[in-house]
């Protein structure tokens, strides 16, 4: 700021020293004398504060912008996770629909639709919301309309509805998967049902507490009434480590194929308004980062395609096949079968549901089924398949679905789902 | 001259009462039925919030268009505060409801124009820099209400609204008893329950070093100077001793 110079030339404060002219200034009378006002070395001072301090505070009022734009103070809330709060409001069977959309589903893809007609239930899938090359064969997606199925079973019995399924009811309707009558009957309620609103894929890290025997012995009952699908443990140490690399093998496989890494990022929603826009897909707050981390990754510019797959094989390798406690792959004798699909689907979701109920976190690490089905699409010799076999070590028995458990370090966040409106027919 | 500069300031004062009260009706809207058109309003994780804070940013506006609709020319004091009054809210309430704001933003925004315009620029230099950093603290205190606007649970909301207001009002209250006060109020509870969050604690770092500052240059007794005070006292004070 200029000020008085005459005042400051009698100045004896070193405060209000006139500065010399700068070294690049050409050579000529004092500035005074040119008619420049001086400037005190306070002033200059002074100046250099307030503009620092100005964009200081312009930097904050961005990143509070950021804040206030990505959600960074309030994961997991607002419009596009209502469903998760209200799946009980409603005591119809339509109240029961809005339970199964809270199913289990390959990349949060939410691939049906449905009907209620009287006192049937028809479940359709959602030939648009196939996740491409990462699920050729349509196997997750099949898998995921099981798990839609099974909740709305349990929703259904919580609400008092005797619920009788018939899969597949339309010879002549694929996308037809499910029929089910749902007809008065007593209320029975379970610790499945009372968790389907509590259920979340824990991406984050568990615990090094082992999962005890009798917990995976009461996990592995839950197969019972579903045939053809039963549940392969992998809890000791040598076969966890070896389903562990072939899972972070799978996992490089998959961002090494272009086509398959650019189909899973279509699903990932990396702010705000994407996640609002579409409720769908998978999302930062999904990811079980520590909290300092997400606040991170949501301040900052979202991440490429190339930067998101470099850090889900980091985060598979040092995180999620590290910290596990215990895998499960549903076996199946094939693979293919549309019904055996639907039924590992619903096995699938009582397991999630059973771990949320005794307070273990699982996650979906279908990796290695992606690529095994990638790789027969592609007509290239088999690579993971025949690992996979190998590990398995249950001749005439192929995998289905596999994830992971173990005793969560912090619990899971909700994804998003698009509300019931845009499911119903 | 005086007679167009009076003009410029009725008309200012006409276009922002209409923005402002165009701003009130977007915010309740935003407010009563944002679920259902969300194409127009922005499809908003907290439309009821975003509504009120719209109403609010709203009503200061239209204060600020009141101001000048004084018969006489209104001071640079008034002048500069008006603008900063219509242009704060046409800013930030284009992230607020959507397109429900693109007319009253664009009408605050052309009556902020003319404000400035109305009288010159040169008379508004001297005040806006003697307010200088008083401002940014208040643009923090505003940040803040910003970040509450979106956050929850509703005890977080609750006090990053009241923190950010106080942190709003403190630097113009920064001569009176209970200003450092209010500074740690609007600052710390909100750092605190937001820890995680990085940028509340930076902003509530940053707002407490320019309030520190503030308070040893602005109080009582001692020699303002150009960052606080009257900028015609601060150089009768740059006198030598």
């Amino acid at each position: 700021m200029p000020v008085s110079g005459e005042a400051d030339a009698m100045s004896t404060t070193s405060a209000t020293t006139v500065l010399p002219a700068s070294p690049g200034e050409p050579a000529g009378p004092p500035a005074r004398e040119r008619g420049a006002a001086p400037v005190s070395r306070r002033s200059v001072v002074r100046g250099i504060g307030v503009g620092a301090a100005t964009v200081v505070v312009a930097g904050a009022g961005a990143l509070s912008y950021r804040v206030y734009d990505n959600g960074v103070l309030d994961p997991g809330a607002g419009a596009a996770y209502d469903p998760w709060s209200h799946w009980r409001d409603d005591p119809s069977r339509l109240g029961a629909v809005g339970a199964a959309i809270l199913a289990a589903n390959p990349h949060n893809s939410q691939p049906w639709t449905f009907r209620v007609q009287g006192s049937v239930v028809d479940v359709f899938t959602d030939a648009t919301r196939r996740t491409g090359t990462l699920d050729p064969l349509q196997r997750e997606h099949l898998i995921g309309m099981g798990c839609a199925v099974e909740n709305l079973v349990l929703a259904a019995g919580a609400r008092g509805f005797r619920a009788a399924v018939r899969l597949l009811p339309d010879s002549g309707d694929p996308t037809h998967v499910a029929a089910v009558a749902l007809t008065p009957g007593p209320v029975i309620t379970s610790p499945l049902s009372e968790s389907i609103g509590a259920r979340h894929s824990n991406r984050g890290p568990y615990t090094a507490a082992a999962v005890p025997a009798p917990v995976i012995a009461a996990l592995d009952a839950h197969t019972a009434g579903l045939d053809g699908v039963r549940v392969r443990w992998f809890a000791a140490a040598a076969e966890k480590a070896a389903l562990g690399v072939l899972l972070v093998d799978a996992a490089r496989a998959v961002t090494v194929d272009t086509r398959q890494s650019t189909d899973a990022f279509a699903w990932f929603r990396s702010n705000r308004d994407d996640i609002d826009r579409h409720r769908d897909g998978l999302t930062l707050d999904g990811q079980g980062l520590d909290p300092l981390t997400l606040t991170a990754a949501k301040l900052l510019p979202a991440e490429s395609r190339t930067a998101g797959d470099a850090f889900w094989v980091t985060q598979t390798r040092t995180v999620h096949t590290r910290t596990a406690a215990a895998y499960g792959v549903i076996t199946v004798a094939d693979p293919d079968d549309p019904r055996t699909r639907l039924v590992g689907g619903r096995l699938l979701q009582r397991l999630h549901l059973a771990a949320t109920a005794t307070g273990l976190g699982l996650q979906h690490m279908n990796q290695g089924t992606e690529r095994i089905d990638r790789e027969r699409t592609l007509r290239v010799p088999p690579t993971f398949g025949p690992r996979f076999d190998a590990l398995l070590a249950e001749p005439g028995r192929q995998p289905l679905a596999t994830f992971r458990i173990g005793y969560p370090v912090r619990a899971a966040r909700p994804s998003p789902r698009r509300p019931l409106t845009a499911v119903t027919r | 001259v005086s007679s167009h500069t009076l003009t410029r300031q009725h008309v200012a004062a006409g276009i922002g009462v209409a923005g402002g009260f165009l701003g009130v009706l977007a915010g309740l809207t935003q407010s009563a039925v944002g679920t259902r058109i969300p194409a127009w309003t922005g499809a908003k994780q907290s439309p009821v919030l975003l509504g009120v804070l719209t109403v609010v940013l709203s009503v200061a506006a239209l204060t600020a268009a009141l101001v000048l609709r004084a018969p006489h020319r209104v001071s640079a004091d008034r002048r500069a505060a008006a603008a900063i009054g219509l242009l704060l809210p046409a800013g930030v309430c284009f992230s607020t409801v959507g397109r429900l704001w693109v007319v009253p933003g664009t009408l605050l925004l052309v009556a902020a124009g003319l404000t400035l315009a109305a009288g010159g620029t040169a008379q508004l230099w001297p005040v806006i820099a003697a307010r200088w950093t008083r401002g940014l603290l208040s643009v923090l205190g505003a940040s803040e209400i910003l970040m509450a606007a979106s956050a929850g649970p509703t005890v977080t909301i609750g006090v990053g609204f009241i923190g950010g207001g106080l942190l709003l009002v403190a630097p113009w209250l920064i001569a009176h008893r209970g200003a450092a006060a209010l500074l740690l109020l609007g600052t710390v509870p909100f750092a605190v329950l937001t820890w995680w969050s990085l940028i509340s604690p930076l902003v509530g770092l940053t707002a407490v070093v320019i309030g520190c500052v503030l308070l040893r240059t602005d109080r009582p007794g001692h020699r303002p100077t150009w960052t606080g005070a009257n900028p015609g006292q601060a150089a009768s004070n740059r006198r030598p001793t």
